[in-house]
């Protein structure tokens, strides 16, 4: 079982790639301006912390910084237990998602 | 396949609703916060009423059932509305979702349904792409429930359906498949 890192006490930002069942793994660490120039790639991030508003909050700054038009999309029951939510250009282009932690869905 | 005599109802999602994806997306932290219980609730909801479901489905729609096709593209969808010559009880869909090329072909029992397009909707209707499904049984087959990007929800009755799954070569060629599709 990966390791949990959602002790984090306040939003972090790493680099994101996918693992199986939906599971988000975090990469390199983040500045801000960092992760809105990966998501105007079109690569994925994730925001990790213990506050559910203050990641989202950040999730989605990051995303409208980089693309404009954002919407939220919860995971869907098939994405893999370990699916997070995801902030996402509204619409694509680009490819890839700030995905951001929850109470109940970490990152690994 | 005979007309239903009965008007069909709107279609509505049972479980991940338009509202409750709505409410996902309120910049009103609170209304957020609830929704994102709410969404979790409706995941625990919907697993349990797909392994009501289970036993006597059969392996296809099992293997619909499991299908992640979330932000997958909506390339079309086929059910003969301008073809007379189009076979009454089929409709295919087409998908495209990290280069593979989905194609959903059902068997109907009765006519697809979308919903009236919704003017409160907010997010793009722009580049449509597939958000949620849910399966439900009827007494003639299966209903397939999908929720699109631009707000519609689609009702799609069935006996049986078929998913075929073909990986692209590359990008290049993807544009060409999606100009014939």
């Amino acid at each position: 079982m990966p390791n949990n890192i959602s002790s984090i006490a306040s939003p972090e930002i790493f680099a994101a790639s996918l693992g199986r069942n939906g599971a988000v793994k975090c990469g390199s660490p983040l500045t801000e301006s960092q992760a809105v120039a990966f998501r105007q790639l079109g690569l994925d991030v994730v925001v990790c912390g213990t506050n559910l508003a203050a990641n989202r909050q950040l999730a989605r700054k990051i995303e409208s910084q980089a693309n404009g038009h954002v919407k939220l999309c919860p995971p869907h029951k098939n994405a893999g237990r370990y699916a997070l939510p995801h902030c996402q250009p509204d619409p694509r282009p680009p490819a890839g998602h700030t995905f951001y932690e929850t109470p109940k869905r970490q990152a690994f | 396949m005979k007309r239903p005599s009965v008007k069909r109802s709107e279609p509505k999602m049972r479980f991940f609703t338009p509202e409750l994806y709505l409410r996902f997306n309120s910049e009103v932290e609170d209304i957020a916060d609830r929704a994102n219980d709410d969404w979790e609730t409706a995941l625990c909801d919907y697993e349990l009423h797909l392994k009501g479901l289970r036993k006597a489905m059969p392996a296809s729609v099992s293997a619909l059932a499991r299908l992640d096709l979330h932000d997958a593209e909506w390339v079309g969808m086929d059910n003969g509305k301008n073809d007379a010559a189009w076979p009454k009880q089929l409709a295919i869909i087409t998908l495209l979702k990290d280069n593979i090329l989905y194609s959903l072909i059902y068997q109907l029992v009765h006519p697809v349904v979308f919903s009236v397009q919704k003017s409160a909707w907010p997010f793009s209707s722009k580049s449509k792409h597939w958000l949620y499904d849910e399966i439900d049984s009827t007494p003639e087959g299966y209903l397939h429930r999908i929720l699109t990007s631009d707000g519609r929800i689609l009702d799609i009755p069935f006996r049986s359906v078929n998913i075929n799954q073909v990986r692209l070569p590359g990008v290049a060629k993807r544009n060409r498949v999606r100009q014939i599709a």
